[in-house]
C-alpha cells in the first residue's frame, strides 16, 4: 500500500474520501447551512419546489451560459482568476508559463487570444494592443468576488465588439456585503508567500465601504529538462469599493483598484547574425489603477437605469515594448415595460481610448492614437404563453476608428417545455474589431538567411486596410431536470467566420540597419474563413446532501479556408493549436466536523500544433472550517504529473515551461 | 503525509508517467470507488424542510441587517411553532455582522421577553397574544395571510413558488427598529 502510496500520492485523497466517509455528517444542517451563505437576492431565486441554489433563470436563459457562485470559488483551491476558469466548460485554460496564460472561449487560443470580452464589475479589461487579456493584470481578492458568469458565444448585441467567442462577467461583492476585517495567508512549493487583507466597515446607516490589499508571488516555472525557466512574478494590489443605498430605489458604487507588478522575462528573439535568434531576458513590470462609479436607479413605474462611468490606467514594460493606455467610458442603460410580457432594454456609451507605445520589438506608426467609440443597443424581451416562451431580439451599434459602423444583431428564443425541461436556439453576429497591432505594428517574426547571404527579416505588419474579423453563430441548447439531484445541460454551436486574420506576403525591399537586409513584409489581411463547431455538455449530480459532483464534455473544431490568392501561412495553424476534447469531473463533498474535500479532474486533448501531449491532472483541496472565522484549507494543484507543458507561445518565443505539481496551505481569518 | 509527499517530489523518488493504460485503470478504480461511497453511505432523501431552511436564510439576512439599537451583541431568535424548529436551529452559534445568535423555543406568551426576533409559525395557536407580548424591540416576523394586520413586521409569502416578504414599515418605526434599505429594497413595503 505505501508503495503505491509513493507511486501515485493523490491515492492518499481516494483513502481519505473512503477513511473519512461522512458517517457523521447530518445532512439537514449541511443544508440548512448552505442556505445561511447565501444574500437575499439569492435566496429569492431559490424555488422552494426545488433545491437549486443558482438561479432559475439560468434553467431557461437563451444562450450557453455557466455561473461559477461563490462557494465554487472558495472550495476550487485556485488562487486566481485563470485558475477558478479552468472548471468553465467550452473554455480552454491554458498556462504558458509562471506569468503568462491562454484563454479562450469555442477554440482559436493563443497568449494573444482576442475574442474574449473580460470585464470586471463592468469594466473591460482587455488591452487596445492586441485586444486580448495579459491574464496576470486584472486579478482581485478571491474572496471578495460575488460570483462570475461566463458566456460562451457571441454576446455583443449587448456587450459590443470583441464579445464575439464569450464574455466572462466578473462580479465583486458590494460592501455591505464585506463589512468586517479578513486577514488570508498562502504558502507553499510555488508560491513563496502571498497574502490578503481587506476591511471593511459601516460608514453610515446606508453607506458601507471595504479596503483591501493583496499580494501574489509566484514561482519559476519549470523547463522541459527539469531546470528554472526565469519566469517568476510577484505583484502587489490594493483597492477600495463604497456602497451607498441612498434610498430604496437607489445604489451608488464608487470603487477602485491600484496594482503594481513585475514579472521576469526570457525569450528568444530573431537577430540579424548567425544562428539568427537570440536569447534575451529582463523584467517586465505592470502598474495602474481603475476608478469607477455607478449610480442604479429603481423608477416608481417600476423601470431601471444604471448611469456607470470609468477611468482605466495601464503602463506596461514588456521589454520589447512599453506602452500606455488609458481608456474613459461613460454607459447609460435603461430597462422599461411596455406591456406586462414585454420589456425594452436601451442603452447608449461612449468609450475613449489613448494608446501610446514605443518598442524595440514591436513598432507601432503612429506611436500614439486615439480612438472614440461611440455605441448605442437596444433590445427587446417579450415573454409569451405564461412566460413559457421568451424571445429576445436586439442590435448594438458601434462604431471603431479603424473599421468605421459595426452592426451587431442577435435573436434569442426559448422555451419550458415542461418544469423539467427547457430549449433554446440563437443566432447573432459579432465583429473583432483591428486591434492596434493589426492597424498600426510591426515586429519581426524571423530571419533567415537569403540569397548572397543577404539576411531576410519576415515582419508581421499591420495594415489601416485591415478589416472586422466577422463572425455569424448559430447556437442551441437544451436543459434537462429529470430528479431534484440530477441536471444536464447542453449547448451545440456553429460558427460561421469571415474575414478572418491572414499575413500577406507583399512585395520585399531593402533595409539598413542594423545589417543591410530584406524585409519581407506579411501584411495583415482578412482572406480567410472559417467554421468552428462544437458543443458542450453539462452534468450536475448530487446523490447526498453532502456530495455535489459535476461533470463537463467540450468539443470543438476548427476548420479554416483561405481565400483564392492568399499567400498566408499562419491562419490554418489554428485548426491545430485547440485541444479538440476537454473534460472536468469536479466533486464537492461535505465532511464530518466541518471538513470539506472538493476535487477536480481535467481532461486536455492533445495539441497537435505545439507537440502537446493530451493529459490528465488532478487539483484538490482539504478544508477546515474550524470556526465561523477560521478556515484553513490545503491544496494540491497538477497533481498527477511532477511537470507537463500546457501551451506555447506563438509570436513572441518565450522559453519553453512547464506547469509543476503544487502544493499550498492557505488560511483565512475573517473577523 | 504531506511532508513525505514533499521529500518524494524533491528526490523524484516516483516518476508518475500517466500512460494511456494506467490512466485508464485509474479512472475506472475512482468510478469504482466513488459508487462504493455511494452504496456505504446513502444520503437521506431530501427534506421536506426547504421552505423553513430558506426562512432560515432569510431570517439570518434579517438579522444582519438591522440595527436592534441595543447594548451587547447577542440576538435571541425565538420560534413559535414545532415545525420550524429543525430549520432554525441551523442558526444557533451563528454570527451575523458581529452579533451572535442563539435561537429558543416559545410555545406561550410568557417566554418572549427578551427575544430580539420573534418567528411565528403557521401552526402556532395563540399568535395574537404572542404578538402583543413580543417587547417594543422585537422584530417579528410571520407566514399567516394577516400577520401584518396583527401588527406583525415581517411576513413571508410565496409568489411564482420563490419566497417573498412583505415589510410594514409602520410598525418597524413604532418598534425602533433600523433595518438597512438592502433588505428594504427587496420587500414589498406596507404601512399598516
Amino acid at each position: 500500500m505505501l508503495d503505491a502510496i509513493r507511486k501515485a500520492p493523490w491515492l492518499l485523497i481516494i483513502l481519505v474520501y473512503i477513511a473519512a466517509g461522512p458517517t457523521q455528517a447530518a445532512p439537514g444542517d449541511v443544508e440548512a447551512e448552505d442556505l445561511l451563505n447565501l444574500d437575499l437576492e439569492e435566496l429569492m431565486q431559490v424555488e422552494i419546489t426545488s433545491v437549486s441554489k443558482k438561479a432559475e433563470k439560468l434553467f431557461t436563459a437563451p444562450s450557453a451560459i455557466f455561473v461559477i457562485t461563490e462557494q465554487d470559488i472558495r472550495r476550487s483551491g485556485a488562487t486566481s482568476i485563470p485558475e477558478l476558469l479552468r472548471m468553465v466548460p467550452g473554455l480552454h485554460v491554458a498556462q504558458i508559463d509562471a506569468n503568462k496564460w491562454a484563454i479562450a472561449s469555442r477554440g482559436d487560443n493563443s497568449l494573444f487570444a482576442n475574442q474574449l470580452l473580460v470585464l470586471i464589475d463592468g469594466r473591460s479589461v482587455y488591452t487596445p494592443l492586441f485586444s486580448g487579456v495579459f491574464w496576470e493584470q486584472p486579478d482581485y481578492p478571491l474572496q471578495d468576488i460575488k460570483r462570475i458568469e461566463v458566456i460562451r458565444g457571441p454576446g455583443a448585441s449587448m456587450w459590443g465588439s470583441n464579445a464575439v467567442a464569450g464574455v466572462i462577467n466578473i462580479i465583486t461583492k458590494s460592501a455591505d456585503e464585506t463589512e468586517g476585517t479578513l486577514i488570508s495567508g498562502l504558502a507553499g512549493s510555488e508560491h513563496p508567500g502571498e497574502g490578503t487583507i481587506r476591511y471593511g466597515r459601516k460608514l453610515g446607516e446606508n453607506t458601507s465601504a471595504r479596503i483591501y490589499a493583496d499580494y501574489d508571488n509566484m514561482d519559476d516555472s519549470a523547463s522541459p529538462d527539469g531546470g528554472d525557466v526565469f519566469d517568476d512574478w510577484h505583484a502587489t494590489r490594493g483597492g477600495f469599493r463604497v456602497d451607498h443605498r441612498y434610498s430604496a430605489n437607489d445604489h451608488l458604487t464608487f470603487q477602485g483598484d491600484i496594482f503594481n507588478g513585475q514579472t521576469d522575462f526570457a525569450a528568444t528573439s530573431p537577430s540579424f547574425t548567425p544562428p539568427f535568434t537570440t536569447t534575451f531576458s529582463g523584467e517586465r513590470n505592470f502598474k495602474g489603477g481603475n476608478v469607477l462609479a455607478r449610480w442604479e436607479h429603481k423608477f416608481k413605474s417600476g423601470s431601471e437605469s444604471s448611469l456607470q462611468l470609468f477611468y482605466d490606467r495601464v503602463d506596461r514594460d514588456e521589454i520589447i515594448i512599453s506602452h500606455l493606455t488609458e481608456t474613459y467610458d461613460l454607459d447609460f442603460d435603461h430597462r422599461f415595460s411596455l406591456t406586462d410580457w414585454n420589456q425594452i432594454i436601451w442603452g447608449v456609451g461612449f468609450r475613449q481610448i489613448t494608446n501610446e507605445g514605443v518598442g524595440s520589438g514591436v513598432m507601432l506608426d503612429p506611436v500614439k492614437r486615439t480612438l472614440n467609440q461611440p455605441s448605442a443597443f437596444i433590445q427587446d424581451e417579450s415573454s409569451l404563453l405564461d412566460g413559457r416562451l421568451q424571445f429576445q431580439a436586439g442590435f448594438k451599434y458601434e462604431h471603431s476608428d479603424y473599421s468605421g459602423a459595426e452592426f451587431q444583431p442577435s435573436a434569442r428564443v426559448s422555451y419550458l417545455v415542461n418544469d423539467n425541461l427547457s430549449l433554446w436556439a440563437s443566432v447573432a453576429r459579432a465583429v473583432r474589431t483591428p486591434s492596434r497591432v493589426n492597424a498600426d505594428g510591426s515586429f519581426i517574426i524571423s530571419v533567415s538567411p537569403g540569397p548572397g547571404g543577404m539576411p531576410i527579416a519576415a515582419t508581421f505588419t499591420g495594415s489601416n486596410d485591415f478589416d472586422s474579423e466577422k463572425l455569424l453563430a448559430y447556437e442551441a441548447g437544451l436543459r434537462y431536470k429529470p430528479a431534484e439531484t440530477l441536471s444536464f445541460d447542453l449547448s451545440l454551436f456553429y460558427n460561421d467566420y469571415d474575414s478572418i486574420l491572414t499575413l500577406e506576403r507583399g512585395a520585399p525591399f531593402p533595409a539598413a540597419l542594423p545589417v543591410p537586409h530584406l524585409v519581407l513584409p506579411l501584411i495583415n489581411a482578412n482572406m480567410a474563413e472559417a467554421k468552428t463547431y462544437g458543443g458542450e455538455l453539462v452534468i450536475g449530480f448530487s446523490p447526498t446532501e453532502w456530495w455535489t459532483l459535476q461533470g463537463s464534455y467540450s468539443y470543438v473544431r476548427n476548420d479554416v479556408t483561405l481565400d483564392p490568392g492568399s499567400t498566408d501561412t499562419v491562419a490554418a495553424l489554428q485548426e491545430t493549436r485547440n485541444p479538440e476534447h476537454k473534460a472536468t469531473l469536479r466533486s464537492l463533498i461535505n465532511l464530518p466536523h466541518d471538513f470539506e474535500l472538493d476535487s477536480m479532474f481535467r481532461y486536455v486533448d492533445s495539441i497537435p500544433g505545439y507537440g502537446i501531449e493530451s493529459y490528465i491532472d488532478l487539483d484538490a483541496r482539504l478544508g477546515w472550517n474550524y470556526s465561523d472565522e477560521l478556515e484553513i484549507s490545503l491544496v494540491g494543484q497538477n497533481l498527477l504529473h511532477d511537470q507537463h507543458a500546457e501551451y506555447i507561445a506563438d509570436f513572441i518565443n518565450v522559453l519553453p515551461a512547464e506547469v509543476e505539481r503544487s502544493f499550498y496551505v492557505r488560511v483565512d481569518y475573517t473577523f | 503525509m504531506l511532508s513525505t509527499v514533499f521529500v518524494n517530489r524533491k528526490l523524484k523518488y516516483f516518476t508518475l508517467k500517466a500512460t494511456a493504460r494506467s490512466v485508464a485503470a485509474w479512472s475506472a478504480l475512482i468510478t469504482f470507488l466513488v459508487f462504493l461511497c455511494l452504496f456505504i453511505f446513502p444520503g437521506n432523501a431530501l427534506a421536506d424542510g426547504l421552505e423553513y431552511r430558506l426562512k432560515a436564510g432569510f431570517v439570518f439576512n434579517f438579522i444582519k441587517f438591522t440595527d436592534f439599537k441595543k447594548n451587547g451583541d447577542d440576538i435571541t431568535v425565538c420560534v413559535a411553532g414545532e415545525s420550524p424548529l429543525a430549520a432554525f436551529s441551523a442558526l444557533n452559534g451563528k454570527s451575523a455582522a458581529g452579533k451572535k445568535v442563539s435561537v429558543k423555543a416559545v410555545n406561550d406568551s410568557t417566554g418572549v421577553s427578551g427575544c430580539e426576533v420573534l418567528f411565528v409559525a403557521l401552526d402556532t395557536g395563540n399568535s395574537e397574544g404572542l404578538l402583543k407580548s413580543a417587547g417594543n424591540q422585537t422584530l417579528t416576523i410571520g407566514e399567516s395571510d394577516d400577520f401584518l394586520d396583527k401588527g406583525g413586521i415581517i411576513r413571508f409569502f410565496v409568489e411564482d413558488n420563490h419566497l417573498r416578504f412583505e415589510v410594514n414599515k409602520a410598525a418597524l418605526d413604532r418598534a425602533g427598529l433600523f433595518m438597512s434599505s438592502r433588505v428594504l429594497r427587496l420587500a414589498r413595503i406596507k404601512n399598516i
